[in-house]
Formats: C-alpha cells, sequence, structure tokens
C-alpha cells in the first residue's frame, strides 16, 4: 500500500503517540474555556439626537448647604430615552470633581447619590463653604443642564486626623476624646540645621493650606528636623487609637515633592512611653519609623501599616527602647525632614495626615 | 648583545601570546544631526477662526545633537565575551562640550558554556511569537519612501527596535539538542528579566520569564511551545496599597510544509493558546482567563516567487499578554517638537503621523501591564499588534518577488469581527473591521539596465471600522509613494510622500488598572495629514551616508479648523557606522 505522502516524511512516520499527545495539548487549551460573553465592559448607550432632559436636579432639599456628616446629595432626573448620563460635581473654590454615571431614562434618586468623596485622580478634596456645580452630561450628546449648590459640611472620612489636618494647626486639636497639641513654633530640630515650617495655603489638597517644612543636612548627619504633635508631658495620657493591632493601623498622608529638592527623605515617627511613666525618653524608649525617599514631583499618598515601622536608627533617639509596637502607650507622632545623601537641602509639603483602621486610606470610601 | 636579542624575542612573543589569547574590537556608531523647525496655520493665526489667538508658543525651533557610540567588545576566551556601547553626546546649544553627558547604553555578557548553552546577561533582544514576547510595529509602513525610512531608522535604533524584539535587562540562555534519527533537534531557551524595579513604597519588582521548547522534526514539520509569566514580586516592597499582578501566556506552534514537485511549496501553520491573568490588592481581587488560535495555510509557487497565504484568528476578548499586546507609541504623548500650540497650555499638540517616525519622545521602551490608550486614525484593526484582544476572522494575502529582486509587492486583506460586543447589549452589537493593505516597490534601474539604482515604492492602507448599535462608522486611509535616483555614483536624490486621511466617529475604550472597560470616550475625527519631503544623499559605504532634507508637514482639521497647523522642517544628518 503507498504510503500517505502527508505522514510519511523523510522515510519515517509520525508516531500516533506523538499525535495523540499533539491531541491532549490542543485539548488541553480548549478545555476550559468558556463561552464567550455576549458583551464585555460596561454597558452603554449614546445620546440620539432627539434627546432631551424633562427634569432634573441635585436634591431640592438643601437650601443652607448639604451637611456631608449626616446626609448625601442626591440626584433625580428624567429623560426622554434610555441613555448612558454622567453626573460631574465641581467645587467652584477647592476644583474638586466626583463623577457619578448611570444608564437609565430615569435618574433613580435612592441610586444617583453622593456622600461628599471625591475622585482620587484630581486629588483635591471639597471644602465647606463652597458652592459646587452638579452637570448632567451625556454619551456623544453637547446636551448639559446644570444645578448648583453649597457645602455647608464636608464629609468625615473614617479615621483619625492627625494636627487637625494643618487647618488650625496651632495649639490643641480634638482627637478621639482626646486632644492633641501641635505647636508650629515648637518644632523637633537638630540644632544644627536650619528648618522652617510654614503653613502653605497655594499647595494644599484638603482644606485651605498644607505644611511646608524645609531645611538643610549641615551637618551631614542625615536629620534635619520634624514637625510633632503630641501628649504634653505627665500623667497617664496617649494618644489613643480605636485598634491596637499594628497589622490594622494605617498612617497616611498626602506628600508633596519638588522636583527641585531631589534629595528629600520623610520619615514619620512614632514615640512610645515604654515604662508608662508618661514620659518619652528618647535615650530608653522606642521611636518607630517609616521612611521614604520623595522621588516624585506632585501629591502623593502615602499609606504604611504600623507593623511596617521600623525601629530608629539612632540609639539615642529612639532606638533603645523594649522594641515591641505598642500602640496604647504613643506619646509623640511626628513628621520629620532628612536630606539623601546627607548633607543636601530639603522640603516637602504634608497634608491631610489621618490614621485609618483595618485597610488605607480611600477618598472614594 | 645576545641576551638582549633574546630579552626582546622572549618579550614580543609575550606580548603577542596575551593579544591572541584576549581579543578586543570595536563597533560603534556616529551621528550628528541639526533641524530647523517652523511652525504655521490657522491655529496660530490672530485672524483665524480662534477667537484667543496663540502668543504664548514660539514658532522656530533648532535643535540637534551628536553622539558617538562607541561598542567595546572583549573576548577573553572563546566562551565567553563582554560587550558595552559607551555614549557621549553633546546637544547642539553646548559650548566647548557644555551640555554634554556620557552613558553607558548597552552592557551585556555573553557566551558558551561547556559549548553546549549559549547565554546572555545584561541588555538582551528576546522576542518569541506574536502572542507570547512581540514588539510589534506602530503602524503599517512596509512600502514607504526611503526618505522617511532614514528618519524611521533613526527613532528606531535610539528606542533599540531592532526587529520584533525587545530589549529588557536580564539573562537568556538557549541550548539546541541534536539527534541522529527521527527528530532534527529540540531547542530550548529560558530568559529572565526584569521589567520594573521596586520604588521600596509601593511598587513591587515585576519580572518576565518565559522559555521556548522547539521540536524541528524535519525540515517538513516543527512544533513549539512558548511560555511567558509577567508578575510582581510579592513582599518586594510591605506596602498595604500594592497590587499584585500575575500574567501567565502559555502557547502551542507548529509549521507542516511540503514541496509539491518541486515548484509548489506549501504550508500549514498555526499558534493556539491561553492566558491567565490576576491582579490583587488587599481589597479587591481580579482574574479572567481566555484563549486564543490562529491557523494558516500558504502556498508558494517559486518560479515566479508568488505566495497566496491565509488565515482565521479568533483571540478572545479577555487573551492578555502584555509583552505581546504593549505598544510602541504613546498615541497621546508629549512630543518634542512644539509640543504645545494654543494659549490653553493644556492643549498639548497630540502626536501626528510626522511625529510617529521622527520623535524619539513617544516611544515606549517598556512592557506595560495594561493596554494602552490608542488614538484610532494610526490602527483601528489590531491596535495591539495580532494579539489584539475580541477579534476573530479572517486575513488573506498575496505576495510576489522579494527584496533583492527586480519587484516586491504584497496585498493582505483583513476581514475580521470581535468576538464580544462592547458595551454593547443588543443584537448587533459588535464591530465589524475591513482592512486592506499593501504596495510595491520596483527596481526600475534592474529592468532597463541601468548601473545606478531608481526606485520607485508605493503603498497603501485602509482600514474601516463599523457597527449598527451605539452606531460606530469609522474609515482611514494611508498612502505613501516615494521615489530614489542615484543620479551620479553613490549620490542620491530622494523624494517621499505621505497621507493619512480619517473620517468618522469611533468610541475608545477607557480601561481601569485591572484592564476592565469602566467607560468610553466618544471620539469624532475628520482630518488629514501631508507630509511631502524632498532631500539629498550621499553614500559613502552602506551604513556611512549624509543626508539633507525638506519637509513640509500639514495638519488639516475639517472640523475645527483652528486647530489647522503646518511644520515645515530642514533636516540634515550624517551616519557613520563601523
Amino acid at each position: 500500500m503507498k504510503p500517505n505522502k502527508f505522514l510519511i516524511i523523510r522515510g519515517t512516520s509520525i508516531s500516533t503517540g506523538f499525535l495523540g499527545f499533539l491531541f491532549l495539548t490542543v485539548s488541553f487549551f480548549f478545555s476550559a474555556c468558556k463561552k464567550p460573553e455576549h458583551f464585555v465592559g460596561k454597558e452603554y448607550k449614546e445620546a440620539s439626537s432627539d434627546l432631551s432632559v424633562l427634569y432634573f436636579e441635585a436634591d431640592a432639599s438643601i437650601n443652607n448647604g448639604i451637611d456631608f456628616t449626616t446626609d448625601s446629595v442626591s440626584v433625580n432626573g428624567e429623560l426622554s430615552e434610555r441613555v448612558t448620563w454622567y453626573v460631574t460635581f465641581r467645587g467652584l473654590s477647592s476644583g474638586a470633581v466626583k463623577k457619578i454615571d448611570g444608564l437609565s431614562q430615569i435618574i433613580d434618586p435612592s441610586e444617583a447619590k453622593w456622600g461628599g468623596d471625591h475622585d482620587p485622580s484630581t486629588l483635591r478634596f471639597f471644602q465647606p463653604g463652597e458652592q459646587v456645580v452638579a452637570e448632567l452630561t451625556f454619551l456623544n450628546s453637547s446636551v448639559v443642564r446644570r444645578d448648583t449648590f453649597s457645602i455647608k459640611k464636608i464629609k468625615k472620612f473614617k479615621g483619625d486626623v492627625l494636627f487637625n489636618g494643618f487647618e488650625n494647626a496651632l495649639g490643641y486639636y480634638s482627637w478621639g476624646n482626646n486632644y492633641l497639641f501641635f505647636n508650629e513654633t515648637d518644632p523637633l530640630s537638630n540644632p544644627a540645621n536650619p528648618m522652617t515650617f510654614v503653613m502653605d495655603n497655594k499647595l494644599f489638597v484638603e482644606g485651605k493650606q498644607s505644611l511646608s517644612i524645609e531645611g538643610a543636612d549641615n551637618d551631614n548627619t542625615y536629620f534635619i528636623g520634624g514637625a510633632r504633635t503630641f501628649m504634653p508631658d505627665g500623667g497617664s495620657k496617649y494618644i489613643n487609637f480605636q485598634s491596637l493591632n499594628p497589622d490594622s493601623v494605617y498612617f497616611n498622608a498626602y506628600i508633596y515633592g519638588f522636583a527641585n529638592y531631589p534629595n528629600t527623605r520623610v520619615s514619620i515617627g512614632v514615640a512610645e512611653d515604654d515604662n508608662t511613666n508618661g514620659i518619652f525618653q528618647p535615650a530608653s524608649e522606642d521611636v518607630w519609623e517609616f521612611a521614604v525617599k520623595i522621588n516624585w514631583t506632585g501629591w502623593r499618598l502615602v499609606s504604611v501599616k504600623y507593623s511596617d515601622f521600623a525601629t530608629s536608627a539612632s540609639r539615642e533617639n529612639g532606638g533603645s527602647g523594649n522594641k515591641r509596637k505598642e500602640l496604647d502607650r504613643i506619646k509623640q507622632i511626628t513628621f520629620n525632614i532628612l536630606a539623601d545623601p546627607a548633607g543636601n537641602k530639603a522640603s516637602y509639603l504634608v497634608d491631610f495626615p489621618i490614621i485609618t483602621y483595618g485597610e488605607p486610606f480611600d477618598p472614594t470610601k | 648583545m645576545r641576551k638582549n636579542f633574546l630579552f626582546v624575542a622572549i618579550l614580543a612573543i609575550t606580548m603577542v601570546s596575551m593579544v591572541e589569547a584576549q581579543t578586543v574590537y570595536f563597533n560603534g556608531l556616529g551621528r550628528a544631526i541639526v533641524t530647523n523647525d517652523n511652525l504655521k496655520g490657522l491655529a496660530l493665526d490672530p485672524d483665524s477662526l480662534n477667537s484667543i489667538p496663540d502668543t504664548a508658543n514660539a514658532r522656530k525651533s533648532t535643535g540637534g545633537y551628536t553622539l558617538f557610540d562607541l561598542g567595546v567588545n572583549a573576548q577573553p576566551g572563546e566562551n565567553l565575551r563582554a560587550s558595552a556601547i559607551l555614549r557621549v553626546q553633546n546637544a547642539f546649544g553646548g559650548f566647548y562640550g557644555d551640555g554634554s553627558f556620557l552613558q553607558f547604553r548597552q552592557l551585556r555578557l555573553d557566551g558558551v558554556l561547556n559549548k553546549v548553552v549559549k547565554y546572555e546577561i545584561g541588555d538582551i533582544d528576546l522576542g518569541m511569537t506574536p502572542y507570547t514576547l512581540y514588539n510589534f510595529s506602530e503602524m503599517y509602513h512596509d512600502y514607504e519612501a526611503d526618505i522617511f525610512a532614514i528618519r524611521r531608522s533613526i527613532v528606531q535604533y535610539e528606542n533599540f527596535n531592532f526587529g520584533n524584539k525587545w530589549r529588557l535587562q536580564g539573562f537568556n540562555a538557549n541550548t539546541a539538542l541534536k539527534f541522529e534519527k527521527g527528530i532534527e533537534k529540540i531547542g530550548v531557551s529560558a530568559f529572565a528579566t526584569r521589567t520594573r524595579r521596586t520604588n521600596f513604597m509601593d511598587l513591587p519588582d515585576r519580572l518576565l520569564v518565559g522559555g521556548q521548547v522547539g521540536l524541528t522534526q524535519s525540515k517538513y514539520f516543527k512544533v513549539g511551545f512558548n511560555y511567558v509569566k509577567f508578575f510582581d514580586v510579592i513582599n518586594s516592597v510591605q506596602s498595604p496599597v500594592v497590587k499584585n499582578f500575575n500574567n501567565e501566556v502559555m502557547t502551542g506552534d507548529f509549521r507542516l510544509t511540503y514541496d509539491f514537485a518541486d515548484k509548489v511549496e506549501t504550508a500549514l501553520y498555526g499558534e493556539v493558546g491561553r492566558s491567565q491573568f490576576s491582579y490583587d490588592t488587599a481589597n479587591t481581587a481580579v482574574a479572567n482567563d481566555d484563549y486564543f488560535y490562529d491557523l494558516g495555510i500558504s502556498a508558494k509557487y517559486k518560479p515566479l516567487d508568488i505566495k497566496v497565504f491565509a488565515s482565521y484568528r479568533y483571540v478572545g476578548a479577555y487573551f492578555s499578554s502584555p509583552s505581546a499586546q504593549t505598544r510602541r507609541i504613546y498615541d497621546f504623548g508629549t512630543p518634542a517638537v512644539f509640543p504645545e500650540i494654543g494659549n490653553n497650555v493644556s492643549y498639548g499638540r497630540l502626536p501626528i503621523l510626522y511625529d510617529r517616525f521622527t520623535d524619539d519622545n513617544i516611544r515606549n521602551q517598556s512592557i506595560q501591564a495594561g493596554l494602552m490608550a490608542y488614538l484610532p486614525q494610526y490602527n483601528a484593526i489590531t491596535p495591539y499588534g495580532m494579539a489584539t484582544p475580541n477579534r476573530k476572522g479572517l486575513t488573506a494575502g498575496i505576495s510576489a518577488g522579494g527584496e533583492e529582486k527586480i519587484y516586491s509587492a504584497d496585498v493582505i486583506i483583513d476581514m475580521l469581527s470581535e468576538v464580544s460586543g462592547e458595551g454593547t447589549n443588543s443584537d448587533n452589537n459588535k464591530r465589524e473591521f475591513f482592512g486592506a493593505k499593501g504596495g510595491a516597490s520596483l527596481s526600475l534601474n534592474k529592468i532597463v539596465g541601468f548601473e545606478k539604482a531608481l526606485v520607485l515604492t508605493g503603498g497603501f492602507r485602509y482600514e474601516n471600522v463599523s457597527r449598527v448599535d451605539n452606531a460606530i462608522d469609522f474609515s482611514s486611509l494611508l498612502l505613501d509613494a516615494g521615489i530614489t535616483a542615484e543620479v551620479i555614483k553613490q549620490f542620491d536624490l530622494m523624494a517621499g510622500y505621505k497621507r493619512l486621511s480619517a473620517k468618522g466617529n469611533e468610541f475608545l475604550s477607557v480601561r481601569d488598572s485591572y484592564n476592565l472597560i469602566v467607560g468610553y470616550q466618544a471620539y469624532q475625527i475628520d482630518a488629514k495629514q501631508d507630509i511631502l519631503a524632498f532631500g539629498v544623499r550621499y553614500r559613502f559605504s552602506r551604513n556611512t551616508f549624509f543626508a539633507v532634507q525638506g519637509l513640509w508637514v500639514n495638519y488639516d482639521d475639517n472640523v475645527a479648523k483652528f486647530n489647522n497647523y503646518k511644520i515645515n522642517q530642514a533636516f540634515l544628518s550624517y551616519t557613520m557606522v563601523f
């Protein structure tokens, strides 16, 4: 019988075993393959040329301004057709933006709600007292409708805000059931290295100002200084947290890096009163630190778990404690500025430092 | 006297032995470029339709640089070679070398272990199949004029676009096992590279590893297995916000060839595979897997050098292969020449056709985890190469001739559609794609018997995208024409023309960091771009030449005429390769 040309190659035949292997291989690839979906991605429908807005309102009950600590903005509307719609809330003072969207003919106020958060891409937080424009737009249409209202109180994000967000920096500010102290005239500083910190009302993320820290490492020790918030010495008062589990406590802050200060390192320092005598003693008690070199320009949200903090490298200043992370005896929290490499100038801004629990800070929640 | 003679002889022998034991050779490239650009158009004109004339941006710019890449290759033994390319570059405007910089452009060690395993360490160029590891070309330009090819070759050199390989940093090893009967050989290769270094804060190290096993049974039958894994190294950072990315692609490919009567060479070929993707954060986990297949057949009539081919492919909507789907160009990048137009500084000039083959700045050199945004006028059908997800259909074509022949020509037709509709839940929800591209290159001198070169080139690419529901109707046409005439020995006159026109509407997908579609951007265009170029080139040798060109670039937006502008450029280049 004449051999089949396609199976006999150079006098040898492809073994059935090999063909079986090929069949199994191909079968494997298709074995778990699912039937393709009818459509992928978020469903949308573009507006027709006849689209009209029958009714649009951003919560008619708002008269004196929305209080986001107790309430949310509901959007109400009716359209001439089922279409993809977008409602963009834009703060006229802050520039903050929040966008919600849907695909429907009726904009249902029970579903189209805004609780005062903002889109992370724009970074900015909404401000108390500012006017907000709610703008209704559609996919592939020039039809626009607007409504305006004001914000009486901004959203209270989950967590505890440190330094009062640098809005009212001087003196005491509330912290849970306690009060913390931040004195901008009493920074933590290295006497050999000049350092300044001032409130910056031009670059900020939340509220109307941020904290600017700047200095020079003249003595080549890396450390320039820092801004600290603390419980006063004495007594048994400590900075209390909603959790004592270091894996659940997150330190978050927005840090601004300057392109012309590429040698800046920021560190968050947490000082513990290990022996609970009411006083933090740097030579014999712990300071836990998290340091990061600023290698970006502009604002960036930095989040870190307390369990990822490392012990201070200085034995005289927080490196000689009991080496246990104890959140029930925190006396001070500091934003430090360092030069990296040593001997350089450094500068950064910090805004909205907040402690969160269970997860990093999420401005959309 | 006799002792002195012996000393000199021994010294000479020793030096010769040292030189022979360690060979050092040099290669490299030198280049000088000068450009002078002039910007005009309604976008700047105070009397234009734009009520706010541009008073902020420059109308002229001059630039250029000299650079010298010195390649040093040291081969201390027959099994090891170390090579480095040291670059010295001086931008024009620097005085007496001010503004010069020195950098290592490439470092590599390669060699052979035990005469069995070849290896490379350092800066390496890697490529596999179009669905696994492949650096696909940014746009169709097979038959563009030589005068444009000169510019494109500069940009490709600067961005390490050598063929369809990716320039990566890592390690690669390969070996081949040969057999005496049954199987000709089995080739095995493996690589490991790092595509992103951790920032020690919230971005972990990202690695690309993989390998191939290829079995060559004979010149008639080959089969292979390919694997690529692109992933984040868990715990290379301790951060609660870190996202752990993992993507694996496994494919098998084969090729069966057979000659009929030594005149017709037929081939049956294909590749089939699947991908698995997952992306985890502290709060979210996204995972998807999908598959593809691509099967083709070809036949070549050898006496006339004519080949016909057809293939059918299916690429699932969730097929994810970053090392094959990453684009070479940022369509929304910032061009180096006239980056802004208009008083509104947030309105940056988007790169146009001219920037795509002249501008280094808008090129991407790193493999991206997500699908990059793109503009449909430059590639609407396969914006992510052959591995573009959510495509199925037929590709067919015919080609004739070849590079060393009197002519070469081809035509390729694509008739594809989406596998799943995008965002549209109805019966007519899938995009249909039709594409036709091709061209010809003709060496007239070989036909008429001239000694000096006279080459004509012409090419085209037409693309159309349509959809019934959430209607889409988009088409673009790219035309290329060129001539190169060697008027006296080694001295060429060159001319070239490119035109890209695009009209219609599309919906551009907006994807999140998990590559899922979360929104759409309505896109409308009715614009054309023309590039006309004339120039001369003197060829000192095959790779050393001096070229002067003038380019006239026109961007016409038929809808928003105040966006129209022209760029006129004078370009000088001296390139030396040794």
